[in-house]
């Protein structure tokens, strides 16, 4: 356990520096959204008010009033998102190829240490989750503050404040916090499955090279379709015959069943297969 | 050990920012908004078993409430769980899921595709798919559950003449002795529409009738159109079905627009009502005063009675049309205090010979409650918002249903 | 000992092993010669199970090798096994922290030695001191089995002197060592016991002081004598 951990902070420490830049990027590009999007809507106001002499209440109506609404589906608030959520995605693969490309063999040290091989797959499990919590923790900080800005920058009259629960039940953000805590650990522990099967199909393309990459294809294949039998077979197959709450159940199931046979696969490719 | 600050922080800063962010909604979650009848006038005893289905609209935030005497439902809030349970289908649908699980697997949810009576409960629909090319079986699915014999018979049946159709829809059934009816409204591939009673023998499991009892026409600048009062939130089968049939008429200068488009350019050109009874199969022309053809707000249908309703300045009347006698009743106005004037159309609704309304006034919304025999108001009161969030001024709440 | 049985290995379409069996006793420096790609590498990895075997058997001491092996066995491969980012007291806390048998002394003594500071990157270091860098973690380590692959391959000849010079010190003694080089020149008197692969198989295995008073050949001797006739 010990040296798990240890492996945890190892796998850490490497990307810590890139990890604290993007987060850099992320309070960066948001607060000059804010400040930018929001003079936007100023100018605007002005315009129609002071130079078209548009009564206020005519511009409310036409043009609506100012929230973090518009802040969330600007580009400088979702394109930081994207980035980080894109620069994790790559990360899942890059978290191991990095022990084998050009000079590194550092793989050779990781599997020669006196440590389940396992170990190192689960810490750069753990260590991507920590980092997608990591980034939800600080951009859930990020939103309040950033509302609080907009607050100073838009006048009361023309300012709807939002609830930190409101925001976050816009679109694409009641994704990434959804509502009950029940989906959010559903959601992204089925997203850590996902992870797991991808670690998993690397390891298949560092066992067998070129025709690993089939065999890591075919099994992500497999995984996903065992995955949504259940929702596969209620409703092409038996007609609905399964209640919503049924189909849940079995695909918790489903979901626990992959992830065991992928550790298991992963388990037997790294003693077995896996060649420096 | 202090070499790990780093990455211990990390975690604590996650664990700590997101668990309180689930805490503080679930707490946000149940100190929600609350609807509460106030009395103005009138019997509390009213009230008592009523449930009051409602959307509450603030900006971009959509909320669906029951409210009861007792308590404000917030749909939106219930827990995940909650929500895959049956919980989330409609009252009507969750008893009989909860007394009848196997029966009702494979069943589309569709009200008028029940019956139930104290022998049996019965499910009629049209299967298949009507897109699919070549073109696939249609036909009826039914299913008759025997409740002293617990037994299920089952059977399907080719829908006849299935290819002139583009979509069916079921909207009745009827078991009566040994026939099980079930009225369809069909619509044929080239916009024409029917209207149809299928009857099938049970123990023999056939089709053994197929009236058709209204249809539409469709020409180049002209159709009509069929569309019945239905009551979606019951699977009981009214003793009529009213149809009503409209002609409609394309403006001028519109010919080469889509059909679809119409909808606000086109000119009634006749309307007409008709009661249909499913058990006699008899259909009945009614005659109804041109002024009520065209602006009424709802029509409601009991026993043995049709009622229409239409909004006077700060009334609402109600014309009774006995069904037996082929005649209408004087009407009766009922004096709805604080009615706004031109605001959204009130809800609604008669239920065991009462007439349940809530409109919006000046200040909120009144539910107010009439007897449809004597006129009188039972129940006046009003509806206030409890514990909103305090910059949810501008809020409009839509009130779709009422139930016992 | 550690154990080479049978040992087949296939990489796609060729057979790179065709049976290969030998044993490495502990105390003594076991050289595995051959020409390039021959799969002298391969037989290491094998016995470090970095790359699986398709046939026959390596045992260490008597079993197969587990995770717990890695306290008692090491490899040293041509290349570094540290991230190039890393300063050369970071690597030593890195192997403190995961092997129990690291010995810091033995580390820093090494580092004196080889005349290196530990606050050097590692990817600013000249290839020899790369090399010595590589040693230094092996070495360091208080296993019973030390694996080196080709650790003189590129090195300038001071600082192959060095290396040879470690092999007779203390550091190695009563350590079992395998090695692999194209230099036998320079440690031919250090060699207990030669293993000469060909084509797959193990030509001839044997040891070095019996050969040579007994048939009074080198090892240069007995290779000419294989590899040519």
């Amino acid at each position: 356990m010990n040296r798990f951990l240890k492996l945890v902070h190892f796998e850490f420490q490497r990307f810590l520096k890139l990890y604290l830049v993007l987060m850099g990027v992320i309070i960066l590009l948001q607060f000059v959204g804010v400040i930018l999007e929001s003079q936007n809507y100023l100018s605007r106001v002005n315009e129609h008010i002071y130079k078209d002499l548009m009564p206020k209440e005519q511009f409310i109506e036409q043009f609506g009033t100012y929230s973090f609404l518009q802040i969330a589906h600007s580009f400088w608030f979702m394109g930081p998102i994207v980035l980080s959520i894109a620069a994790l995605m790559i990360y899942v693969f890059f978290i191991w190829y990095r022990d084998w490309l050009g000079k590194n063999t550092f793989i050779y040290r990781l599997f020669m240490l006196p440590t389940s091989r396992l170990n190192v797959y689960f810490a750069k499990a753990v260590v991507i989750l920590l980092f997608i919590f990591g980034l939800l923790a600080v951009q859930l900080l990020l939103i309040p503050i950033e509302n609080r800005v907009l607050q100073w920058m838009v006048p009361n009259e023309y300012f709807n404040m939002l609830s930190i629960n409101e925001i976050t039940n816009i679109d694409y953000l009641s994704i990434l916090y959804p509502p009950t805590f029940m989906e959010f650990i559903l959601y992204y522990g089925g997203g850590m499955i996902a992870v797991f099967i991808a670690f998993t199909a690397i390891l298949f393309e560092r066992s067998f090279r070129l025709k690993g990459i089939i065999y890591g294809i075919l099994y992500t294949g497999l995984s996903s379709v065992i995955f949504i039998a259940p929702i596969l077979i209620n409703q092409l197959l038996l007609e609905d015959y399964f209640f919503p709450l049924e189909i849940f159940f079995m695909e918790v199931v489903m979901g626990l069943i992959v992830l065991a046979g992928t550790i298991w696969t992963a388990h037997y490719l790294l003693k077995n297969k896996i060649r420096v | 050990m202090k070499r790990y600050w780093k990455i211990t922080f990390l975690c604590f800063l996650s664990i700590i920012v997101i668990g309180t962010f689930y805490i503080q909604s679930s707490l946000a979650g149940q100190n929600h908004i609350r609807v509460e009848l106030e009395k103005v006038k009138g019997s509390e005893k009213e009230v008592k078993d009523l449930i009051l289905y409602g959307d509450y609209v603030v900006g971009n935030l959509y909320q669906g409430l029951q409210i009861t005497n007792e308590e404000t439902i917030q749909l939106n809030h219930q827990s995940f769980l909650q929500r895959l349970s049956t919980d989330r289908f409609a009252p009507m649908f969750r008893e009989l899921m909860k007394n009848h699980k196997g029966f009702m697997r494979s069943k589309e949810l569709n009200s008028s595709s029940f019956y139930e009576d104290e022998n049996l409960l019965a499910y009629a629909n049209v299967k298949g798919d009507f897109n699919r090319y070549p073109a696939s079986e249609i036909t009826f699915d039914i299913d008759v559950f025997n409740k002293k014999s617990k037994e299920t018979n089952s059977f399907e049946v080719n829908v006849p003449e299935q290819e002139k159709y583009g979509w069916m829809h079921v909207e009745d059934v009827l078991v009566a002795k040994d026939a099980l009816k079930v009225m369809v409204r069909g619509f044929e591939k080239n916009g024409r529409e029917e209207l149809r009673v299928y009857t099938f023998h049970l123990n023999e499991k056939k089709l053994t009738g197929d009236d058709t009892i209204l249809s539409s026409q469709t020409g180049e600048n002209s159709w009509t159109e069929i569309s019945l009062n239905g009551n979606h939130h019951s699977i009981q089968s009214p003793n009529h079905h009213l149809i009503i049939k409209r002609a409609y008429e394309a403006q001028e200068g519109q010919e080469n627009r889509e059909m679809m488009s119409y909808a606000d350019e086109s000119k009634i050109v006749s309307s007409e009502m008709y009661l249909y009874d499913l058990e006699k199969g008899q259909l009945k022309k009614m005659i109804v005063p041109e002024e009520l053809l065209q602006s009424y707000e709802t029509i409601s249908i009991s026993q043995s009675s049709i009622f229409i309703q239409t909004l006077a300045e700060n009334s609402l009347e109600v014309h009774s049309y006995d069904i037996e006698k082929e005649a209408w009743s004087d009407k009766r106005t009922f004096a709805l205090p604080l009615l706004k004037a031109g605001s959204d159309h009130p809800f609604i609704k008669l239920m065991n010979g009462k007439i349940y309304t809530i409109y919006s006034t000046d200040n909120g919304h009144t539910l107010w409650i009439g007897d449809l025999q004597t006129g009188e108001s039972l129940y006046e009161g009003k509806l206030n918002v409890v514990n909103q969030e305090k910059n949810h001024e501008e809020y409009r709440i839509y009130f779709n249903e009422i139930e016992l | 000992m550690i154990e080479v049985k049978n040992v087949t290995k296939k990489f796609g379409r060729k057979n790179v092993l065709k049976g290969v069996s030998f044993t490495a006793e502990k105390g003594e420096i076991t050289c595995l010669i051959g020409i390039n790609g021959v799969g002298k590498t391969t037989i290491m990895k094998a016995i470090m199970a970095l790359t699986p075997i398709d046939g026959g058997e390596i045992l260490i001491d008597g079993e197969k090798i587990r995770k717990e092996s890695y306290e008692k066995i090491t490899f040293i491969p041509d290349t570094i096994t540290m991230p190039p980012s890393m300063k050369i007291k970071d690597a030593f806390l890195f192997m403190a922290d995961f092997y129990g048998g690291w010995n810091q002394l033995r580390a820093n003594e090494l580092l004196q030695f080889f005349r290196l500071n530990e606050n050097d990157r590692i990817s600013e270091l000249s290839k020899g001191n790369t090399a010595k860098v590589n040693l230094l973690l092996g070495l360091s380590l208080d296993v019973d089995y030390i694996l080196m692959d080709e650790p003189f391959s590129g090195i300038d000849i001071f600082s192959r002197e060095q290396i040879a010079e470690v092999f007779t010190s203390h550091l190695i003694e009563d350590r079992g060592v395998i090695i692999t080089t194209h230099e036998i020149n320079d440690i031919e008197h250090l060699i207990d016991k030669a293993v000469l692969i060909d084509n797959g198989v193990v030509l001839r295995e044997f040891n070095t002081e019996e050969v040579r008073e007994q048939e009074g050949k080198s090892v240069i001797d007995v290779m000419r004598e294989v590899y040519k006739g």
